[in-house]
C-alpha cells in the first residue's frame, strides 16, 4: 500500500479530520512531464518520438528512460526502461538528457498557479500536485453546483497552465485525494475528469484492481490468487479477511476499493519532518566488482550526508539496498553508536554491510541497483554527543565544513572526489537536491 | 541530436519588463539572430543565479543559452538539431 495513505491516515487522525464529506479535491498530472518541456523547447521534437534519458554518458548511449513522449510510448518505451532497451525499440527516436533544474523551475511555476486557487496545495512529486478546492468554492452551495463549479476551475487551471507555460496536464477532480489521483489517470493526455461521490461505486467496481493507488504487481498477484481481479471484487470481499491476510495494508485496501480516503491536503509548509535521507543508482547491465560498487556506494553516502547537512540532520541507522539481478532486492542496515551526518562514518558501515554480503554467497547473479539511505534522524539543532574522538582528530568535520562552503558557493560539481571521477554514473543524479 | 557546447559566446540583450532576453549572438565567428525564445527557466549554481534561454534563429536549430551572474558571462550550452 502506497506510504501516502498509510500517512494520510494517521495525519487524518491526528487532526480529526472526518474526510470524503463535503470535501472537493483536485490531482492534477502533467502529460509526459519531462518530454513535453522539450518537445515546448524545441520544435523539432514535436510529434515525434522523444526519449528523455538519466545518463552520463554524452550521448545518451546508456542510463535509464525517465520519461517517453506519448509518440515514443507507441513503441513500448516507457520510464524505467533502459536506453539500450528503448534504442532498440525505436532507435529513430530522439534521445535527450534530463535537465532536472528545468523540469523543477516549471513545476514551481505550476505550482505557483495552483496556489492562486487555494493555499492548500501539496506537491506529491515534480509533476503532480493535489490542491483542496475548498477556498476555491467557499460560499458555493453543497451537491452539483458545487462539482459544477470545481470542474470550471479544474478546466481555467489547465487553460492557464497551458497558456501561459505551453504544456497540459489531466486533472481528476474528486471528493479525496485517492479518488482524484484515479480520476486523473481516465483521460490523458489533457484530460479532465471528475468523479462525484454518487458515481464512486460503478466508476471504481469494474476497474482491475492494480489501477488502485498502491497496488503493485506482487499484491495483484496475491489479490488473485484470492480470486480478486477487479476493484468491485476487493470492495465485495470480507474485510476481516484482508486484514487477517495483509494486516493494516488490507483494512486499507478495503477503504481504498470503497473510494474512502481521508488523508488531507498537506502544503508544503506543513510537511512532516524528514524520516530519512537516501539515493540509489542503477547500474547499467550490473556488476560483480566489488571495486566499482564501494567506489558507487562512496558517491551515493557522500551525496547522502551532504543533504542531511544541508537540511539540518544526524542520523544513526545505515540502510544499504540491493538489487541483484531484476528480481532480487533486499536491504541490510547497521546502527552506529553515535548520529553523524559525515560520510565517513557512513560509508564504512555501508561497506561492511556491502563486504557481507559480497562474502555470503547470494548474489547469484549481478548487482543492478545499489542504494543507501540513513534514518533515525534528529535535527542537528538538538545537538550531537561529543566524543573523546572529536577532540583527537576534526579534521573530517573541519574539511567537511570548507567542501560544503565550497559547494554553496560555486555548486555542487565544483568539487569531487578523484574516484568519482570518470566512467562513474553520478553525474545524471541531481544529488544535493 | 543533441550537441554539447559549452562555449563562451558574445550575445546582445535588452532588459524589458524586469526580464532578460537575448536579441542575437555571435559563436564561432557567425551572427546568429534571435527569432524567438521558446522557453526559459533559472537554477541556482551554488549562490549564483544561472538563466537559460531556448532560442531559434534563421536556422532550424534550437540553440540552448545561459547566462550565469558569476562573471555575467554568455554561454551556449547545447545545440539541438536534426542530425
Amino acid at each position: 500500500m502506497t506510504q501516502y495513505v498509510r500517512r494520510g491516515l494517521l495525519r487524518a487522525a491526528g487532526r480529526g479530520d472526518k474526510g470524503g464529506e463535503g470535501r472537493c479535491v483536485l490531482h492534477l498530472d502533467m502529460d509526459a512531464y519531462f518530454a513535453s518541456v522539450e518537445q515546448r523547447d524545441v520544435p523539432l521534437y514535436r510529434g515525434r518520438p522523444l526519449v528523455v534519458c538519466h545518463t552520463s554518458s554524452d550521448f545518451c548511449s546508456h542510463g535509464v528512460v525517465a520519461t517517453a513522449s506519448y509518440e515514443a510510448r507507441r513503441w513500448g518505451i516507457k520510464a524505467g526502461m533502459s536506453v539500450w532497451e528503448a534504442k532498440s525499440r525505436c532507435p529513430r527516436a530522439f534521445f535527450v538528457h534530463a535537465d532536472i533544474p528545468k523540469y523543477l523551475d516549471n513545476a514551481r511555476r505550476i505550482r505557483r498557479i495552483c496556489e492562486r486557487r487555494s493555499p492548500f496545495v501539496e506537491v506529491f512529486s515534480i509533476d503532480e500536485v493535489f490542491v483542496d478546492l475548498a477556498p476555491a468554492l467557499r460560499g458555493v452551495p453543497p451537491g452539483g453546483e458545487r462539482w459544477r463549479e470545481a470542474l470550471r476551475v479544474g478546466r481555467e487551471l489547465k487553460e492557464e497552465i497551458r497558456g501561459r507555460l505551453g504544456l497540459t496536464a489531466s486533472v481528476g477532480i474528486g471528493p479525496n485525494k485517492l479518488v482524484a489521483k484515479m480520476a486523473s489517470e481516465f483521460q490523458k493526455p489533457d484530460g479532465l475528469t471528475l468523479v462525484t461521490p454518487d458515481q464512486l461505486p460503478e466508476v471504481l467496481a469494474p476497474l482491475p484492481v492494480d489501477r488502485l493507488v498502491g497496488v503493485g504487481g506482487r499484491m495483484r498477484g496475491h489479490l488473485r490468487a484470492m480470486g480478486i481481479e477487479t476493484v468491485g471484487d476487493l470492495a465485495r470481499a470480507p474485510r476481516e479477511v484482508l486484514e487477517w491476510k495483509f494486516g493494516v495494508v488490507g483494512r486499507l485496501l478495503w477503504e481504498a476499493a470503497h473510494g474512502r480516503d481521508a488523508s488531507p491536503v498537506v502544503p508544503c509548509a506543513e510537511a512532516e519532518e524528514m524520516k530519512s535521507f537516501g539515493h540509489s543508482l542503477s547500474l547499467r547491465g550490473g556488476t560483480r566488482d566489488l571495486g566499482y560498487l564501494e567506489n558507487t556506494l562512496l558517491g551515493l553516502c557522500d551525496a547522502v550526508t551532504r543533504r542531511m547537512r544541508r537540511d539540518g540532520y544526524l542520523g544513526r541507522t545505515v540502510s544499504l539496498r540491493l538489487r541483484v539481478g531484476y528480481a532480487m532486492s533486499y536491504a541490510r542496515a547497521r546502527t552506529l553508536e553515535e548520529y553523524t551526518d559525515l560520510t565517513s562514518p557512513v560509508y564504512e558501515a555501508a561497506r561492511e554491510l556491502l563486504r557481507r554480503e559480497a562474502a555470503s554467497g547470494l548474489w547469484t547473479e549481478p548487482v543492478t541497483t545499489v542504494g543507501v539511505s540513513v534514518s533515525q534522524l534528529r535535527p542537528r539543532r538538538e545537538g550531537r554527543q561529543v566524543t573523546i574522538w572529536d577532540y583527537l582528530d576534526s579534521r573530517e568535520e573541519r574539511l567537511t565544513a570548507a567542501l560544503d562552503a565550497l559547494r554553496d558557493r560555486y555548486g555542487e560539481q565544483v568539487i569531487t572526489r578523484a574516484s568519482l571521477l570518470g566512467d562513474f554514473a553520478l553525474s545524471g543524479m541531481n544529488l544535493a537536491r | 541530436m543533441v550537441t554539447l557546447v559549452e562555449e563562451p559566446v558574445d550575445v546582445s540583450a535588452v532588459f524589458r519588463g524586469g526580464k532578460l532576453r537575448p536579441t542575437a549572438f555571435l559563436w564561432r565567428g557567425r551572427q546568429y539572430r534571435v527569432r524567438r525564445v521558446l522557453g526559459t527557466y533559472r537554477s541556482m549554481k551554488g549562490r549564483y543565479l544561472e538563466l537559460y534561454y531556448s532560442v531559434m534563429s534563421d536556422t532550424p536549430e534550437v540553440y540552448e543559452l545561459r547566462f550565469s551572474t558569476d562573471g555575467m558571462s554568455w554561454s551556449l550550452v547545447r545545440v539541438h538539431g536534426e542530425e
